[in-house]
């Protein structure tokens, strides 16, 4: 993936020249000397090998040059797949790639001098099995020129007569846009206008993980099916090997619950006796997430509703103000957050300072997308969390330090999940606890 | 016989002239007098009744403003003759006649002066609408207007950054469509991606074209566009959604007949605008300039790193030249052409070009060029280098784009912004 303006002085490309004749003078010194190591080191481990286990066979020779069998790989398998990737994640597509054994096909994805974007598939693609992979880009880096990326990308291999393109979308942005709140206010719905967008530019199937919403995959047309990858048995897998006490799955608002409720139901399948909290909030829905247009509440509208505090008094909620609740013990356990997204990291800093002030001894927390977007990490250093799990859904940039931070990779699941695709087999076997324990086995 | 007629004559005008009531009666006189004084007196009686009719003519004219004469006022005359250009209704600012209350214009961030602009030319406000970013970086977008039963009219040049900008175009009119509005009309005075418009390779986006797809799918109803790049792209729509491709010529030749051009000559930069170079040419010789030629540029690869070679067909020498194209981007062509001019004895050396880009080095190109002048159109938001740039005039489409509007929102032919003759 090179990126540059298309556009260059000629100055600047003799210099590049220049600079690149220099460097493959040195570059060609270089190989053959280390060629002619790697050379002789081989025909003494071949000769070593021949002396002891195959004192009869022939060795294989390539070119002239002896090759034992052991370096030869068997690629008709996966020869009719082809996995592209855009810019913003090279290096989960390489190691998707090194999964199934095969390479990352080539792809140019760069920028002209005003800023549109330019894409040429390199490779030949007629018939083929494509794979795109494209994850939007670490925060407030070009969101939407990675998606315009990945829509072009899918036009350009449609109209070079692709077979079938499958887009793997690890963090597909928008997802979190999936309500109007007042209609006499309109929002988009800007989840579904994403589907429509990539339904229309030629997308037959998409590969998504830990989608915000499920409710995600009716937007898509019925031609178009999607496997939304479950993440969270990997982590499920780590906090295994923790060896924890007293754990508590705790939600970070009431939208979280579904997934907190998923999350706890497979720390039990595996043996985890845990127990369920939630923090729960009288703020109003659409105002969860910072940067909204508006925050409107009409006075007196929650002036109805009353509660019961931990104290066990009832309490008005308007009189309360805007308050987040933790409801649930945590004294003295190891608690797990639960969220899909870390974002701002402002409502997790808030729910481990509940947590803390409740007694609780070690908070953990898992996100399966980190987009950390501006002093996020500052956040996350500052609060009582002592590990945050996330996974390499969205590549995390260099800046981002943390030693609290854990990164799993989804690279394997997303390699078996193309190659169950690929062969028609089922998908959905991949998420039960069982496959992957036996995977982390092997 | 004489009497008869000259009778005919004055019932006529009788007849038709309930103003001139004196005149009449003077005229009844002089028939009562014709048929008892006889042929004398008839003389008389249609002199006067001739000078009548003129008077009678002069008045109707008069009223009906339709010609300039010397003894109308100034004030009419000067209306008159402003009413011949196709754009006079938005350029004095004249309310959208019919249904006002029914249309809705909202802008996008990427241009908001001249969606300023253009309802100004409408006698309307901008619709509000909160149009900013999460976190994240994803648009965040609400409308504040009700749009239930509304034409919307939505404002959104896709210029740099294309992609957020283009982004928060697709958004909004889906939004609108969620949000039942009657019709949806995407005006886009830029539209970015034009230039990607066919596979100069193979395993390549026709992205032009997939741009159109997407601005289609998400429910647009119609699409006024300014100087497209190519004509095709109308066709990369569906045949439900109408393209109007507007012409900013028009507002460019207004600004060059004011310029005091000596020999003006048009020059295309390339083989491929000539089409443009001959309208402007034109359009200039029907609005009262004559003696103008017409010149093109032919660039030519001269080999594997050598400097490109322009060939000019034409001559320019002493004469002012004004290089015509849609859009300057690096403004390397631009700059190159100039020079070439300049070696070829031009005396002065203008571009007019509809979009200004001025991405990358094409500022201090100009800055380096021998070019009199570059002048674009506001398509295109100037940022601070660009208004800094003394050698760059901006004019404003606003009227244009407005005038657009009001034809489409009443119903009416959109023919005349296309005749760049006067």
């Amino acid at each position: 993936m090179s990126h540059g303006g298309a556009e260059q002085t000629p100055r600047a490309r003799r210099a590049e020249g220049l600079s690149f004749a220099l460097f493959a003078a040195v570059g060609i010194g270089g190989a053959w000397l280390a060629g002619w190591g790697v050379k002789r080191r081989r025909m003494a481990h071949c000769e070593e090998r021949d002396a002891s286990e195959l004192p009869d066979e022939e060795p294989a020779t390539v070119g002239g040059e002896e090759m034992s069998s052991d370096y030869y790989d068997e690629v008709a398998e996966f020869s009719e797949m082809k996995i592209f990737a855009g810019s913003s994640s090279p290096e989960l597509a390489r190691e998707i790639c090194a999964h199934l054994g095969i390479s990352l096909g080539r792809a140019f994805c760069g920028k002209f001098a005003d800023g549109e974007i330019a894409v040429q598939v390199l490779d030949e693609v007629r018939g083929g099995d494509v794979y795109v992979l494209q994850s939007a880009p670490h925060s407030e880096k070009d969101t939407d020129s990675a998606f315009m990326e990945l829509l072009l990308m899918t036009s350009a291999l449609r109209r070079s007569s692709a077979k079938r393109i499958t887009a793997v979308i690890p963090y597909l942005s928008y997802a979190r846009q999936t309500q109007v709140f007042e209609a006499h206010r309109p929002r988009p719905i800007a989840a579904a206008d994403v589907a429509l967008m990539l339904s229309t530019l030629g997308v037959d199937r998409v590969i998504l993980v830990d989608v915000h919403n499920p409710r995600m995959e009716g937007f898509f047309p019925t031609e178009v099916p999607v496997h939304n990858i479950d993440a969270q048995a990997l982590a499920v897998q780590y906090f295994k090997k923790k060896h924890l006490e007293k754990v508590v799955v705790v939600a970070t608002d009431n939208m979280g619950g579904e997934r907190t409720k998923a999350f706890w139901n497979r720390l039990t399948r595996v043996g985890i006796d845990a127990g369920l909290a939630s923090m729960v909030s009288n703020r109003p829905e659409r105002s969860r997430r910072e940067g909204s247009p508006l925050v409107l509440t009409p006075p007196g509208s929650l002036a109805d509703h009353t509660i019961i505090t931990q104290a066990g008094e009832k309490k008005n909620v308007a009189s309360l103000g805007r308050h987040d609740w933790l409801v649930g013990d945590v004294k003295g356990c190891d608690c797990i957050i639960v969220d899909d997204i870390i974002d701002t990291g402002s409502r997790a800093f808030k729910t481990a300072n509940f947590l803390k002030k409740a007694g609780a001894r070690r908070i953990f927390m898992y996100a399966t997308h980190g987009v950390f977007s501006k002093g996020a990490i500052d956040r996350i250093n500052k609060s009582p969390i002592d590990e945050l799990i996330v996974t390499n859904s969205i590549p995390l940039p260099n800046y981002i330090f943390s030693e609290k931070l854990r990164v799993l990779s989804i690279g394997k699941l997303l390699a078996e999940t193309i190659r169950r695709v690929h062969t028609n087999s089922s998908v959905s076997v991949l998420f039960q606890d069982a496959f992957i324990a036996k995977q982390h086995m092997a | 016989m004489w009497s008869r007629s000259a009778c005919r004559l004055l019932r006529g005008c009788a007849t038709h002239s309930s103003t001139a009531q004196s005149s009449v009666a003077a005229c009844q006189a002089a028939t009562d007098s014709a048929h008892r004084l006889g042929v004398t007196s008839l003389l008389v009686g249609a002199s006067v009744c001739v000078g009548g009719a003129a008077w009678w003519e002069r008045q109707r004219y008069r009223q009906s403003g339709r010609v300039a004469r010397c003894d109308i006022n100034t004030n009419a005359n000067a209306n008159a003759n402003n009413h011949r250009n196709p754009l006079w209704r938005s350029q004095e600012r004249k309310p959208i006649e019919k249904k006002i209350e029914e249309s809705l214009i909202l802008s996008g961030n990427s241009n908001v002066p001249l969606a300023e602009g253009i309802a100004n030319h409408l006698g309307k406000k901008l619709g509000s609408i909160q149009l900013k970013r999460f976190a994240d970086g994803e648009v965040s977008l609400q409308i504040m207007d009700s749009l239930r039963g509304k034409d919307v009219y939505l404002i959104q040049p896709t210029s740099p950054p294309v992609n957020e900008h283009l982004m928060e175009l697709l958004l909004m009119i889906s939004t609108c469509r969620r949000s039942s509005a009657k019709k949806i009309t995407a005006v886009i005075p830029y539209y970015g991606y034009a230039r990607q418009d066919r596979k100069l390779s193979s395993r390549v986006p026709i992205s032009a074209a997939d741009v159109a797809r997407l601005i289609e799918t998400m429910g647009v109803d119609r699409v006024v566009a300014v100087d497209l790049h190519c004509g095709q792209i109308q066709g990369f729509f569906g045949p439900r959604v109408p393209v109007d491709n507007l012409e900013a010529q028009i507002i460019g030749l207004e600004y060059f007949l004011n310029k005091n051009l000596q020999k003006p000559i048009i020059v295309s930069p390339d083989a491929g605008g000539v089409y443009r170079a001959r309208k402007f040419q034109e359009g200039l010789i029907s609005r009262g300039m004559d003696d103008v030629g017409i010149a093109m540029l032919i660039k030519q690869r001269a080999g594997a790193n050598k400097i490109d070679r322009m060939d000019l067909v034409g001559s320019v020498r002493g004469s002012d030249v004004i290089i015509v194209d849609d859009m300057i981007d690096t403004a390397g062509t631009l700059c190159e052409a100039a020079r070439e001019l300049r070696k070829h004895g031009a005396r002065r050396v203008f571009a007019f070009a509809t979009h200004g880009l001025f991405s990358g080095p094409a500022l201090d190109r100009i800055e380096a060029s021998p070019l009199e002048e570059v002048v674009v159109t506001d398509s295109i938001p100037s940022n601070d280098r660009v208004r800094k740039c003394t050698r760059i005039t901006q004019l404003s489409i606003a009227v244009l784009v407005a005038d657009a509007i009001r034809r489409i929102h009443q119903k009416e032919s959109l023919h005349d912004l296309f005749h760049t003759r006067a």
